[in-house]
């Protein structure tokens, strides 16, 4: 599993921090960090994640 | 409109169902029978409402063809003065207006505010510990969000009551605030003077507040204009308070109905991240906003026509059986909520981490200290079929 976002559409809202806290934050800058190959027991977690985002950032690759 | 075949007669702008509590049948009824069902207004064009949970994110998704700008009321007015608000607005100026506020309600900006939150959770708790019976929504729902909302926007402390009357002056339709016909006018201009003098009070010393933030902001590379703060302003102050508050009351409520539900909450206080979602998806104190049709467009073989009005009830989206097993249960341990309380799409709701912090802290504390509030009479809720929200409501405090 990978993460990819789209940092034209990411307006750092977090929504993806809430549902995966330990694959995404905001930092203090206000920009998104996050772990692009989270481990596969985050999954459900970054679905929701890919879900919630309001901007559509987020797309899960599978490898 | 009103000789559609398979339409039903059922009439969202009844609010006698809400008022008593049992309009989720009628949801329940239309989401099978009548999914985007069309509803004449009385002094209105009418219009459709969306009740499947599908149907009301495949919308949301499309802020082109259902747009705000029109108005996001299910009546067609504007309470919010000359100019737009960042809800109230499409992109791009719905874009530019949101970032202006957005990097400040971050889950991270909230974090430093927690001991303020947790400050003004344990006054609030203190006021009541000891009583034996209380009315929980003047006394406990509503102080929380206003004080915390108030620090957030730097709003004085003492200013906060009027804070609190203005949002019910101006928000609600509900006839106790209505004394005078021009009363939501007057209100308004009241909020706005208010707020213009603290805004010049801090364009010459700034704080860590929202209100400097937006003293400072500009919009297309000049500042923002009076208009757009003002507006700014009584959107935050409209959609921070109201809703937060309904979400406590309609959340001990909800206990009440799941008494075991409570007490698996009790064993394992680890479980109120997931039980606030699920209040939220239960109660969803946002049951509806509305949008307008850019184009012809047929949803579930309806035709909707460009210029028509589209109510997405996030109510019903939250009770819908093909996405949330056993809907009507309240599931504190829900796994894969993906509740539309705070909607969703570009417009999902700014200020959902600070109100999730305010909501979560209070129901920390009040377990901690081994309190709990249980109603003991009739609930009152306010007169209107677009929020889920209580008036007055009689609680008996336990201390364990
Ligand atoms: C439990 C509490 C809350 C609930 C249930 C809630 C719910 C919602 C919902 C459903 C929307 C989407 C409206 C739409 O799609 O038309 C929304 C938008 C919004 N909310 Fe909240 N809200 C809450 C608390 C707050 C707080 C505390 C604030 C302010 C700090 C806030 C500020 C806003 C703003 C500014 C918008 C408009 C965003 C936009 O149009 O881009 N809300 N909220
Ligand atoms: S939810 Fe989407 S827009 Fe917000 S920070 Fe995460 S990726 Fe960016």
């Amino acid at each position: 599993m990978k993460i990819v976002v789209d940092w034209d559409l990411c307006e750092g809202h977090g929504q993806c921090e809430f549902a995966a806290p330990d694959v995404f934050q905001i930092g203090d800058d206000g920009n998104l960090q996050f772990n692009e190959t989270p481990d596969e027991s985050e999954r459900s977690n970054v679905e929701q994640a890919v879900r919630r985002c309001p901007t559509r950032a987020l797309t899960l690759l599978e490898d | 409109m009103t000789d559609i075949a398979g339409a039903s007669s059922v009439d969202l702008m009844d609010l006698g169902p809400f008022i008593a509590g049992t309009e989720n049948e009628l949801f329940a009824q239309l989401r099978e029978s009548d999914p985007v069902h069309w509803n004449d207004e009385p002094a209105g064009p009418g219009f459709w409402s969306l009740t499947r949970y599908q149907d009301v994110l495949d919308a949301i998704n499309d802020p082109v063809t259902f747009i705000n700008g029109d108005g996001t009321q299910i009546l067609s007015r504007k309470v919010e003065g000359k100019t737009s608000t960042v809800h109230n607005t499409d992109p791009p100026r719905h874009t530019a207006l949101r970032r202006l506020v957005t990097p400040h309600l971050r889950a991270v900006e909230i974090r430093q505010w927690q001991t303020m939150i947790d400050a003004a959770v344990e006054e609030i708790l203190d006021s009541v510990e000891g009583s034996d019976e209380v009315e929980l929504v003047n006394t406990v729902s509503a102080l929380l969000p206003i004080r915390v909302l108030g620090q957030v926007l730097g709003v004085p402390r003492e200013d906060c009551p009027k804070l609190l009357d203005w949002t019910n002056r101006v928000v609600s339709d509900d006839p106790e605030f209505m004394t005078r016909p021009d009363e939501k006018e007057r209100a308004r201009g009241e909020l706005f003077d208010f707020f213009r003098v603290l805004t010049e009070q801090r364009r010459v010393e700034p704080r860590n507040d929202i209100i400097s933030k937006l003293a400072h902001a500009t919009l297309d590379g000049e500042p923002l204009g009076w208009d757009d703060l003002a507006a700014y302003y009584f959107v935050l102050v409209g959609a921070g308070n109201e809703t937060t508050r309904n979400l406590i009351t309609g959340t001990i409520l909800a206990f009440e109905e799941f008494p075991d539900e409570l007490e698996k909450l009790r064993a394992d206080h680890s479980l109120i991240r997931p039980a606030i979602e699920e209040m939220l998806r239960y109660v969803t104190p946002i049951r509806a906003m509305r949008r307008t049709a850019t184009a012809d467009v047929e949803i579930q073989g309806r035709s909707i026509s460009k210029g028509d009005k589209v109510v997405l009830w996030f109510q019903s989206a939250n009770r819908d059986p093909r996405v949330f097993s056993d809907p009507d249960v309240v599931r504190i341990d829900r796994a894969l909520n993906d509740h539309v309380g705070f909607g969703w799409g570009i417009h999902a709701c700014m200020g959902s981490h600070l109100a999730r912090a305010e909501v979560t802290t209070f129901f920390e504390k009040i377990l901690e200290r081994g309190m709990w509030c249980h109603p003991s009479g009739p609930v009152e809720r306010l007169h209107t079929n677009q929020f889920n929200a209580f008036k007055r409501l009689p609680v008996r405090v336990e201390h364990r």
